[in-house]
């Protein structure tokens, strides 16, 4: 088989795209995160400021996963596609 | 990402190619610079017993915007280090926000995001070294046994990569994001008017809420580290 340079354009865009099936977890810890609050803001409805802050904040973190994969995925379309 | 304008300036043969988020930056610097010492005056100037009003009354609230992001964190020792903290969180709040004036953001460069995690983390590790001194430190990472050396060095060493990759993706991904919709638009309808329905909510997400959430972060996450090191145990 012959390693040309429109196999390496193609191999790059695909691993690319496989990436990003990171976002699957992070999908999750969000989610969780953000289920999490609305159920302590369920059980204490004063909290619930503080509780939003934190939230957004743990949600911020939770993204930082799926970040890494999206930073990967735009350097290899961007230096290899 | 071509058609970004950038600065070239040729010097003989040699061309230097400056890009536009690198210009912003340095740009950002000397207003900021301007803005400081002009504002460091009309503070010296200020009567302290009448209500603050104009220029010092925004100078008060950038200070409770900082103090709120770090004081919780370096509680007694705030004071020692809100200058690097000010200027560093009121410096990335703004290259966050230019984007909705249409400029390149500077965070969408990793140099930006880079050169300030990596300010963060030697001050972190050079005051780790202070408090103890070198060997109590070197000591503290084959805790808490010898076999997980490389992985507590690997730790240390994650916390910058972690710092700029978090707001380099975040802030480059929105304004790709802005500039596809933006293209499509063109592309579609060429007087671009439908471009007030759609991008105004892009601009609201990626540019404000994302720009404000990650300079929380980032400014949360090294001021927690760093208090660790400096601030006494409550």
């Amino acid at each position: 088989m012959e390693f040309n340079e429109f196999f390496v354009q193609g191999m790059a865009l695909l691993g690319a795209g496989i990436a990003m099936v990171a976002g699957f977890g992070q999908g999750i810890g969000q989610g969780f995160a953000a289920g999490k609050g609305a159920e302590s803001v369920a059980r204490n409805p004063e909290a619930a400021s503080k509780i939003q802050s934190i939230m957004v904040l743990g949600i911020a973190l939770a993204e930082t996963t799926g970040i890494y994969s999206l930073v990967i995925a735009i350097l290899l379309i961007f230096i290899k596609g | 990402m071509t058609e970004i304008s950038a600065l070239e300036i040729h010097l003989g043969s040699f061309t230097l190619e400056i890009q536009q988020s690198i210009c912003v930056w340095l740009c950002l610097c000397v207003i900021f610079a301007i803005f400081f010492i002009f504002a460091g005056k009309k503070i010296e100037q200020a009567d302290p017993s009448q209500a603050s009003k104009g220029i010092v009354y925004v100078c008060e609230e950038a200070m409770n915007l900082v103090l709120f992001v770090v004081h919780t964190n370096l509680r007694e020792t705030t004071k020692k280090y809100i200058p690097l903290f000010g200027t560093l969180i009121l410096m990335m709040l703004a290259s966050n926000l230019i984007g909705l004036v249409g400029l390149q953001n500077p965070t969408s460069n990793v140099s930006f995001n880079a050169t300030l995690a990596i300010t963060m983390w030697l001050m972190i590790q050079g005051n780790a070294i202070r408090k103890g001194g070198l060997f109590a430190r070197m000591k503290e990472l084959t805790e808490p046994m010898v076999l997980l050396t490389p992985l507590n060095i690997i730790g240390e060493l994650a916390l910058p990569i972690s710092l700029t990759m978090r707001l380099f993706g975040n802030i480059l991904a929105g304004s790709i994001i802005t500039m596809l919709v933006y293209t499509l638009i063109k592309a579609i309808l060429p007087w671009g008017v439908l471009g007030f329905a759609f991008t105004p909510f892009l601009h609201m997400y990626f540019d404000i809420f994302s720009g404000v959430i990650q300079t929380y972060i980032f400014f949360t996450l090294s001021s927690f580290f760093l208090g660790q090191q400096v601030a006494e145990e409550e």
